[in-house]
């Protein structure tokens, strides 16, 4: 059993290595991509199949030695837990399906060993973050996992790919030296790394710090407000195929794992944190979702939304209940799964149409059938319309609320979750349904073929089942955190005095729908006329030199929906270039520390040998008043 | 007695700058042949002496403290191999860099010079000897960063040497003062009268000097103004040089072996050194953020790192000592890694400005390799060997108790995370500008001495822990025992 464990890690390493040192070859490039491709299929599969063996192996320790740094050592050592097994298992899943579609996306991409290889190094560190039993190699593998985003979001190729890869690695690495400066102070006081080893009351003021400082880590990774900016720019400039992978999935699973591990194992919060990490999450919901609303480009878009939804995973785990923390855990894992589903079928959008901006697109229903059903049950899942996924976790979430008796939040959150509905109308609008432009028309041919279609059909059909059978996720759930459900079984989800019967549920709306379809069909709506667009007897076109009306000026597209949030009072003033990036702290405070410290500083370094002979002398004064008083001092 | 060697590693590259310059009379290639052979031979030297024991070697067999003498312990074998790594990388990457400028034998043996005085700063166990060296490696770089003489080279060179030669003279005055005081010039000779003396203001005087001469070659704030002119302007294998090896071996060194093993570490001093650290990573990254010269960012990258070594230094706890003289070590790598990345990007695209860049990763894939290595080494990514560095300077300074310190040095790496990250996102990064289409990778040899720089930057940290404890900690401790040194140099 040791040995799966350091196989999770170092398989996916050397396979790296391998794929990395397949050059690009003249003449070879297409016989090497598919190697590259067939090997990262099969470390996927491994990896589930590893993740699967490791379910049934929970408490298996694997000591890889010890660790000095100075006078301080500290083992290092990987742990399988319930809950790590399953976050193992579902890399390999998600790995597998965004393998499978980057074999069509990124074919004849430059760089294509460097993208496999870092896909393969990301699956590594993240098992080995999941498995991590200590602090020293939870934080390595978690900066290993944000430099290989870097480069994965480095690879794409448009121009704000450099503003992207670099607004990642400095977001992340903000966080991330935060969480190594409280692992360094707990290292030095404690004297110990070991996870199981740690005791840190939050009753300690320190330790208050301690844990703000690694939950900042931990949610700038899920995403969470205000540490999300950089969520949005990686998805607009980088491969989408990765972007569905690891922002839109594995991040999550990564954030939140680290989040419910540091909140409830590591340090136990307190009432009044609980209260502030769940503002937190309700903010970064609300504000998410309103930016969502007003985006322009289908991947930013999907990027806000992602931002939102991890805002409710915080919030349902902030709450302490245990179906709060489930449906928290249960929401991350559904957002993985549509998010990554709506990023690949935002990728195919993207290569087939060429391009992601909602206000180019249109009709794609017609033309994309293949991709069209999938992402409409992915739309319905994130805005949490019943019976798929993310209604479940979300009626979850909102329990949670209730029995944490924090009814105002709940609020919020329903709030949101319309919000998301509505934007979600707006993308349907603008990609799948209303007239196609003509250069749409022309371009796109279909689908995409296996390669787009396979994995957001296995995606949309597995949303599907965890929505009409929320036990088959929510009991593995349980079972990791020790939390006991008997009141949830297969056709029923219990808890407390609340319950849910989702196939109930399903077969009255199935019903309801039948009933609606007879009562449609018996009407005249099904035999209605269809005709050319005609105003007054004219079709479109230009009469006798007039230019009567045209498929532009006809066309509706969704861009324009909810303008008008940007008129609201107090938006009003917030939002003046909402798409330029207003509540995006990375923003302002670069433009803060330049006009604060650069800038000032520059001045000064003027070049002129005098001014810098000045300061030599100024500073050798310094010291000598120093040293003056410490020898007054000394003598008195 | 130590090995013959020791002379020799001042001896032979004083002798090899000497024939290049006559030989290269007749000869154009002098000095591309000498150089490397040259600095090959101290390289093997110093990682001979690495296993040997630490020992004096009296010249002239005087013994002291009337003679000179020179003295090998840890603290000089960590630097020796710093030194003479980097000047035998630098030296063979110049073969191919300075194919362009006209003058080549001069630049040869001023760089030669140059480390024949570094050696000599570095095993002098004699404070007049120390300065003599110093000047030779000064006065060497002097030329050096003025070697181009086009305007901007030669302004640099000037502002360097104007204040170079103000700390060189406080150095001076400094050790005057001590002359007078002590009656001797030996550092072990001198150590003993002034552990026996109250504390006075001559003596005081005399440490001020040594903090602002010092201090100033080392580039540490408020003394650094000279470094972003000169390390940038100079060819960038001396750059590499400079920013790597040359403000340790005549600045850091020397303010720790006069701190440490001659005046027993007061802690007075140790504080200005901490506080003048803090200072220095502060203000030296702020300044790097505003620049897009990619070589001028560097520098004051280095005026930062030094910080960080300050602050290690300054800490006085054997673990802050060993985490300076590791950070030590793994700036030089990264630094001459980066100033010899930033050297061949500048000599393939003709331009040092970031902006200009752009997409260069397509075209040169090992330079681009090798500055993404250096950027996320100095930025403290792990596995590369500046996280660890990093990593003990915080602890340790958690572990002294110097929050604040530990606090400046986790928010500078951060703030110099950002700006590599520019560097890379500027030049790597984005579309190919289309002037650069039919760019070249550097050629064979250059690109050898990245790759070697990138692998070493790499397993440094892989294996950071057998550096650590065969190296960095007895080298720490060496310098906490002052009564060690002075019995090994004058024997009582």
């Amino acid at each position: 059993m040791e040995s799966l464990i350091f196989q999770t890690i170092w398989v996916p390493g050397l396979a790296g290595l391998i794929c990395l040192i397949l050059v690009r070859v003249k003449g070879a490039e297409g016989f090497l991509d598919w190697v590259r491709k067939l090997l990262t299929l099969v470390v996927s599969a491994y990896v589930i199949y590893l993740g699967w063996r490791l379910l049934g192996a929970e408490g298996t320790v694997a000591n890889l030695g010890t660790v000095t740094l100075g006078s301080l050592s500290t083992q290092v050592l990987f742990k399988v837990t319930h809950l790590g097994a399953i976050m193992v298992l579902f890399t390999g899943i998600f790995a597998f399906l965004s393998t499978i579609f980057s074999a069509r996306y990124r074919a004849g991409a430059f760089h294509n060993n460097w993208y496999y290889c870092l896909v393969l190094w990301t699956i590594g560190a993240a098992n080995a973050v999941f498995l991590a039993g200590d602090l020293f190699s939870l934080v390595v593998f978690w900066e290993l996992s944000t430099v290989f985003l870097f480069g994965l979001i480095g690879l794409g190729d448009n121009e704000k790919t450099p503003f992207a890869a670099g607004k990642t690695l400095v977001v992340l690495g903000l966080a991330e030296t935060a969480m190594l400066f409280a692992v360094a102070y707990i290292w030095a006081t404690q004297g110990t790394l070991v996870l199981d080893e740690l005791s840190l009351p939050l009753s300690v003021g320190t330790n208050v710090v301690l844990y703000l400082l690694i939950i900042v880590a931990a949610l700038a990774k899920a995403g969470v407000f205000p540490l999300h900016s950089w969520v949005p720019s990686a998805a607009e400039g980088g491969p989408t195929s990765a972007v569905a992978f690891i922002p839109a999935s594995l991040d999550k699973l990564m954030g939140i794992y680290l989040f419910t591990m540091v909140s409830w194992n590591l340090f136990h919060l307190s009432e009044g944190l609980k209260l502030a990490m769940m503002i937190v999450g309700a903010v970064s919901l609300i504000v998410a979702v309103v930016m969502a609303m007003l985006q322009h480009d289908l991947r930013k878009l999907l990027a806000y939304h992602a931002v939102s939804q991890a805002g409710y995973m915080v919030l349902g785990i902030g709450t302490g209940t245990v179906v709060g923390i489930l449906g928290g855990l249960f929401h991350m894992l559904n957002n993985a799964l549509y998010k990554g589903g709506l990023f690949l079928g935002a990728g195919a959008i993207e290569k087939e149409a060429g391009t992601t901006d909602l206000e180019k697109l249109g009709g794609l229903g017609r033309k994309m059938k293949g991709l069209f059903w999938p992402m409409l049950i992915f739309a319905f899942a994130i805005s949490g319309v019943p019976p798929f996924n993310g209604f479940a976790s979300k009626w979850m979430i909102y329990q949670g609320l209730v029995e944490a008796k924090r009814p105002i939040l709940m609020v919020i959150a329903m709030f949101g979750s319309g919000l998301t509905l509505a934007s979600f109308i707006k993308v349907l609008h603008s990609t799948f349904f209303g007239p196609t432009p003509p250069e749409i028309e022309e371009k796109v041919k279909g689908s995409g073929g296996f390669a787009y279609v396979f994995p957001v059909w296995v995606i949309a059909i597995v949303c599907v089942i965890t929505g009409l059978f929320p036990s088959l996720v929510i009991k593995p759930f349980a079972d990791a955190l020790g939390f006991s459900v008997d009141k949830v079984s297969w056709t029923t989800v219990g808890f407390g005095s609340a319950y849910w019967q989702p196939l109930l549920m399903f077969g009255l709306m199935l019903l309801g729908f039948v009933v609606a379809w007879i009562y449609y069909a018996a009407g005249k709506a099904l035999r209605s006329r269809r005709d050319e667009m005609f105003i007054g007897g004219i079709k479109p076109g230009t009469l006798t030199g007039y230019h009567i009306f045209d498929y532009e000026s006809t066309r509706v597209p969704g861009t324009g929906f909810y303008n008008t949030i940007k008129e609201l009072p107090i938006l009003r003033t917030i939002l003046p270039d909402a798409e330029e990036g207003a509540f995006d702290p990375y923003r302002y405070i670069s433009k803060l520390g330049e006009s604060l410290f650069v800038r000032p500083l520059k001045v000064l370094h003027n070049g002129i040998l005098s001014h810098y002979l000045t300061w030599a002398i100024i500073g050798l004064v310094c010291i000598m008043i120093i040293l003056r008083t410490h020898l007054i001092s000394i003598l008195q | 007695m130590a090995s013959v060697m020791l002379p020799l590693s001042v001896g032979i590259p004083l002798l090899s700058a000497v024939l290049i310059l006559l030989i290269g009379k007749a000869w154009r290639n002098a000095g591309a042949l000498f150089a490397p052979i040259t600095t090959l031979i101290t390289l093997v030297f110093a990682i001979d002496l690495l296993g040997a024991d630490a020992g004096t070697y009296w010249m002239g067999g005087w013994p002291p403290p009337f003679g000179i003498v020179l003295v090998l312990d840890s603290v000089s074998k960590v630097l020796l191999l710093v030194v003479n790594m980097v000047a035998f990388l630098a030296s063979v990457y110049a073969v191919s860099y300075m194919q362009k400028y006209t003058a080549q034998n001069k630049f040869y043996a001023l760089f030669i010079l140059m480390l024949a005085g570094m050696n000599g700063v570095v095993l002098t166990g004699d404070l007049f000897n120390l300065y003599v060296f110093l000047e030779i490696a000064s006065i060497a770089s002097y030329a050096l960063v003025g070697f181009g003489v086009e305007h901007e080279e030669l302004e640099a060179g000037f502002k360097y040497l104007v204040l170079g030669t103000i700390a060189s003279t406080m150095l001076l005055v400094g050790i005057a003062i001590v002359y007078n005081l002590t009656g001797s010039v030996n550092m072990a000779d001198v150590a003993r009268f002034v552990s026996g003396m109250p504390p006075n203001k001559a003596l005081l005087f005399a440490l001020a000097m040594f903090l602002f001469g010092f201090g100033l070659k080392a580039g540490l704030v408020p003394f650094h103004a000279w470094l972003p002119d000169a390390h940038p302007s100079a060819p960038a294998p001396v750059s590499a040089m400079l920013s790597g090896v040359l403000i340790k071996a005549i600045g850091v060194y020397p303010l720790i072996r006069i701190t440490y093993s001659v005046f027993g570490a007061p802690n007075i001093i140790l504080n200005l050194i901490l506080w003048l650290g803090v200072i220095s990573a502060v203000v030296g990254v702020f300044l790097a953020l505003g620049q897009y010269d990619i070589k001028r960012l560097m520098a004051y990258h280095s005026v930062s790192q030094m910080g960080y070594v300050a602050i290690g230094i300054g800490l006085g706890t054997p673990l802050g000592i060993a985490a300076a003289l590791f950070h030590m070590f793994n700036h030089a790598l990264f630094k001459s890694l980066l100033f010899l990345s930033a050297g061949s990007l500048e000599s393939a695209t003709g331009t040092r400005d970031l902006r200009q860049m752009g997409g260069l990763k397509k075209k040169m894939p090992i330079t681009s390799l090798a500055t993404a290595t250096g950027s996320l080494s100095i930025a403290g990514v792990p596995p590369f060997n500046g996280f660890f560095s990093k990593l003990l300077i915080i602890i340790a300074a958690i572990m002294a108790k110097q929050y604040v310190a530990a606090g400046v040095a986790a928010f500078v790496s951060l703030l110099t995370l950002a700006s590599f990250t520019k560097v890379m996102k500027y030049s790597l990064l984005g579309k190919l500008n289309e002037k650069y289409e039919r760019l070249k990778e550097s050629p064979v040899l250059m690109a050898i001495v990245l790759t070697i720089l990138s692998v070493l930057c790499l397993g440094v940290g892989l294996f950071y822990n057998y550096f650590m404890d065969s190296i960095f900690n007895p080298a720490a401790n060496d310098l906490l025992n002052q009564a060690k040194y002075i019995s090994m140099v004058i024997g009582g």
